[in-house]
């Protein structure tokens, strides 16, 4: 969207562009209070937005121009649709096979101290982010730590604050770890393995605060609960082709330069072959009255029930059908509405007034500190549109704040908002609030070491 | 030109073309032709088609082969652009392909939220207990869900006025599989016959028109033709129908709150999807996502306004009343939109991907200039536009019409009409060889299937040659 045909900036439609896109973020962000998903505003906004766009360039005759550029919107679109999918899938496919659930069972069983766990919760939440969401990584480790802290509500609080960082912190040297990230990557401004270069700031982001935090973790020992479990059938494979997928996604945009989305397709076929394959090998078991005994479920197999739950275990669409659709949604919309205010020419407008007139350093720790007030990725993907010609040290610097600068409030973050409503109360804003000082010295302490560290 | 074509690929779903055909690059792209790339290409889509087409009894799903399928093409073609230095054109023809998939999905994502919410407020129930109060039989249905999108692909986008016809079917043949399954590959037939004999009916006939090749009022000459074409496998098809009424008794059925305004909206989200077409320019696909938009906020209008005793209640209550055999218990309203939303038919919308990727790279690769090229080059006109409509059974359409266009046959303006005419309709030879097919694959969940349209394809087949004929005999004026 580099040459615009018509400068749109001064005309009316620019200006009520702006009005929707602001009100629609604004009905978005209110979503809890007012109990209208996301997603709806915001879809509603983009069309708007495009109708008002649309109508003035077909009217000059030029319907082609904006054509073009609504459809280079679509295909941006189409790769994080794509690759969502594919990574919500296997999530899925994950939880069905209760993966996830014999994680926290097993660091239920163990008897962890609470700082034991304090620690263990932060690190697990900072790995796991890495590779998969981090509102699932956050929900996840959430729901441990209010077991463990039943009785401790201070506990409870002082841990989802740091899960949070972890979790902020995690996704952020990661192109799997996050939106943002993974935006970063699509758009092929960094390439996989240079996004890596972003782990020590990440860790000293993760680890300044929980530093500070650990001495005022209670010194107890809670209670263990439950007793671990053997994973179940499949659920090892799953996991190691969701690690194939990563490596194939990674190599054909290095070595292809296809958009990683490709890459996930291919992993998705991995992932539909190997439900074929298990679902070939339990018909055999239903056939072969001896092999049943292999997981001692014989005698429910005969069972008539049993088919229709059988099936939806091993028909890996149930898992593609269960998409976080809020959220894809969402992204339609913010993507439409950015990029109609970019083609508009807002956003060349805002990237002078970023980059030109601030040194990019100082605009992209700005740009960091607004993210704890706006949604990560509606903030980064602006960014990304504004395109404005900064460094790949300067790119990289971008994502880092972004990616951790949500952590400094509550609300800044979806795995913040997330354990908001999952603790129903022992974590809330003000109890956030009172650590955001010491999140603050991380942030700017991850900042300084990527300085030091990345930029020559 | 040629150089143009290569990055007009895939483009399965009839939308406007320009918008792929911008990337022309100046460096010369490798040719994959006569490489092992180009043969891995064909064998690979080639076993992927097979495998989808034996899907009942391998019991392997047809989607798993075909993304895999077009994965590997495009893994293929990459791998041999490395080998040559520059990969860009490869990569902006992968994303242009990827792109027109979006379009598809979305499309069908926005409608199919509308049909699953029209059909959880009981809409379609109430529309067959009105169908069955007016005495329509199902043969009767059959011949006016054909005329009507016979008559409405002539102005809108085939792909468009099969789905909505697609839903009328869906929502009276309920329970009638088999009524289901005559009625869309009629739609199927009815809407590539209507779209042939307007320029802004589809794609293909969209290109030779404004390529100046035949006038606007000339297409019109097509329409004795395409109708012969649609009423050939109709007759046919109309014999098997079930000649019963849909069904015998009626049922008190009351719509849900707000089952007037969807529907409302439905209208409204279609009218969009055209006029953001021809209007805005803009993609139809958007047009169904802002309509998609007002569904949401109006189903979050009835959610916020739902009266606390409202029809939950009065339902439970009806069902308590009469526990009678065959009555169907109506479940009360989900306000919730994305479960809607999620309810899609994934298997075939997977599978459309890998085959848009798929065809799309053989596409880019020149698979298609080379057999447009092998047609008109040793074949006598006719003969070339009979077969070059008989693979638009299996290939997009547009994809074909352009491939050759930029070849510029010398050829008079009877055979141009020829190759509209044969474009047009030769899609309907297969489900999977025009938009309308591939939409309603999607919509019907199965009901309408591959193997049910194929079992047609001497009666499809018979039809369209009748059209040819009846080409030659009412236009010979133009050779």
């Amino acid at each position: 969207m580099s040459n615009v045909p018509l400068d749109l900036t001064g005309h009316w439609v620019g200006f009520s562009a702006i009005a929707i896109f602001c009100t629609a973020y604004v009905f978005a962000m209110l979503e809890d209070t007012i109990m209208m998903r996301k997603s709806k505003p915001m879809v509603f906004a983009g069309s708007l937005i495009w109708v008002l766009i649309a109508s003035i360039y077909a009217t000059g005759g030029l319907g082609e121009e904006s054509g073009r550029a609504f459809r280079a919107i679509l295909e941006g679109y189409a790769e994080l649709f794509l690759f969502i999918l594919v990574s919500m899938t296997y999530l899925n496919a994950m939880e069905q096979r209760g993966v996830f659930d014999n994680l926290r069972i097993w660091l239920l069983s163990k008897g962890f101290g609470y700082r034991k766990l304090f620690w263990i919760t932060g690190i697990l939440s900072f790995l796991l982010s890495a590779v998969i969401s981090n509102l699932s990584t956050a929900l996840l480790m959430g729901s441990v730590v209010m077991v463990m802290g039943k009785k401790n509500p201070k506990f409870v609080s002082i841990a989802c604050v740091n899960i949070v960082v972890a979790t902020n912190a995690g996704g952020s040297f990661s192109p799997f770890g996050d939106i943002t990230t993974l935006l970063v990557w699509q758009k092929g401004i960094v390439p996989f393995t240079h996004f890596f270069s972003l782990f020590l700031p990440s860790v000293v982001n993760f680890l300044v605060p929980a530093a500070i935090m650990h001495f005022f973790v209670p010194k107890e020992f809670p209670e263990s609960v439950g007793k671990p479990q053997p994973l179940q059938h499949g659920a090892k494979g799953i996991i190691a082709l969701f690690v194939m997928t990563i490596i194939t996604a990674a190599s054909f945009e290095n070595l292809l330069d296809l958009p990683p989305v490709a890459g996930m397709m291919a992993g998705l076929t991995y992932l539909s072959f190997y439900f074929f394959y298990l679902y070939k090998i339990r018909v055999e078991w239903k056939h072969d009255p001896v092999g049943g005994k292999a997981d001692g479920k014989t005698g429910q197999l005969g069972m008539p029930n049993e088919l229709p739950e059988t099936k939806q275990h091993f028909d890996v669409f149930h898992s593609v059908a269960r998409l976080e659709w809020d959220t894809l949604l969402y992204f339609y919309g913010v993507m439409t509405c950015v990029g109609g205010l970019s083609f508009i020419g807002y956003l060349t407008f805002a990237s002078k007034l970023l980059y030109t007139d601030l040194s990019p350093t100082n605009a992209n720790v700005l740009i960091g500190i607004i993210s704890a007030f706006i949604d990560n990725g509606t903030i980064m993907y602006t960014v990304l549109t504004m395109a404005p010609s900064i460094s790949e040290p300067q790119w990289l610097l971008v994502t880092l704040t972004t990616g951790v600068g949500g952590s400094m409030l509550a609300i800044g973050s979806a795995a913040g908002i997330g354990l908001m409503g999952q603790s129903k109360g022992a974590y809330s804003f003000i109890s956030h609030l009172k650590w955001t000082p010491v999140i603050a010295l991380g942030y700017a302490s991850s900042i300084f070491v990527h300085l030091l560290l990345n930029v020559s | 030109m040629t150089n143009n074509l290569r990055y007009l690929v895939g483009i399965i779903a009839g939308l406007p073309v320009s918008a792929f055909a911008e990337n022309l690059v100046a460096s010369q792209p490798p040719d994959l032709i006569h490489h092992w790339a180009g043969y891995f290409s064909l064998a690979v889509i080639v076993v992927a088609y097979v495998s989808a087409m034996l899907e009942d009894l391998t019991m392997l799903r047809k989607s798993k082969s075909m993304v895999l399928g077009g994965t590997l093409v495009w893994f293929a073609i990459l791998l041999a652009y490395r080998q040559h230095g520059d990969v860009h054109p490869a990569v902006e023809a992968f994303k242009s392909n990827l792109q027109s998939y979006m379009e598809l999905l979305l499309f069908i994502m926005a409608s199919m939220t509308y049909l699953n919410a029209m059909e959880d407020m009981h809409v379609f129930d109430a529309l067959r207990n009105w169908l069955v109060g007016a005495r329509f039989g199902y043969r009767k249905l059959f011949w006016i869900t054909g005329i009507l999108v016979f008559f409405l692909s002539t102005i809108i986008n085939g792909l468009t006025a099969g789905l909505l016809m697609g839903a009328v079917v869906l929502a009276v043949g309920k329970g009638n599989p088999r009524f289901i399954s005559l009625a869309c590959i009629n739609i199927v037939v009815a809407t590539n016959a209507g779209g042939s004999l307007s320029p802004l009916g589809g794609i293909s006939t969209l290109f030779v028109w404004q390529k100046g090749l035949v006038g606007f009022t000339q297409f019109f000459t097509l329409f004795i033709p395409c109708l012969v074409n649609f009423l050939v496998p109709a007759i046919a098809m109309s014999f098997a129908i079930p000649k019963v009424c849909p069904l015998l008794e009626t049922q008190n059925i009351t719509l849900q709150r707000g089952a007037v305004g969807v529907v409302f909206l439905f209208a409204v989200t279609i009218a969009l999807a055209i006029a953001f077409d021809m209007v805005l320019r803009l993609p139809p696909a958007a047009g169904m996502m802002a309509g998609l938009s007002f569904l949401q906020l109006y189903s979050f209008y009835l959610k916020s306004t739902e009266p606390p005793n409202g029809n939950g209640f009065a339902q439970s209550l009806a069902f308590e009343d009469e526990p009678g055999v065959g009555r169907e218990i109506l479940a009360p309203y989900s306000y919730d939109i994305f479960e809607k939303v999620g309810r899609l038919e994934w298997d075939t919308l997977l599978f459309f991907y890998g085959a848009m990727m798929g065809i799309g790279g053989l596409g880019f690769i020149g698979y298609l200039d080379a057999v447009s090229q092998w047609l008109y080059g040793q074949h006598d006109p006719t003969e070339a536009n009979v077969l070059i409509g008989l693979s638009s059974a299996m290939v997009d359409n547009g994809t074909l019409m352009f491939a050759v266009l930029s070849m510029h046959p010398g050829i008079s303006q009877g055979q141009w009409l020829l190759l509209t005419l044969t474009l047009g309709v030769g899609g309907s030879l297969m489900a999977i060889g025009s938009a309308p097919g591939i939409g309603l694959l999607g919509l019907t969940k199965g009901q309408y299937s591959f193997l049910g349209h194929l079992k047609w394809f001497p009666v499809i087949l018979i039809g369209y040659f009748a059209a040819i004929g009846v080409h030659f005999l009412v236009n010979a004026r133009f050779f």
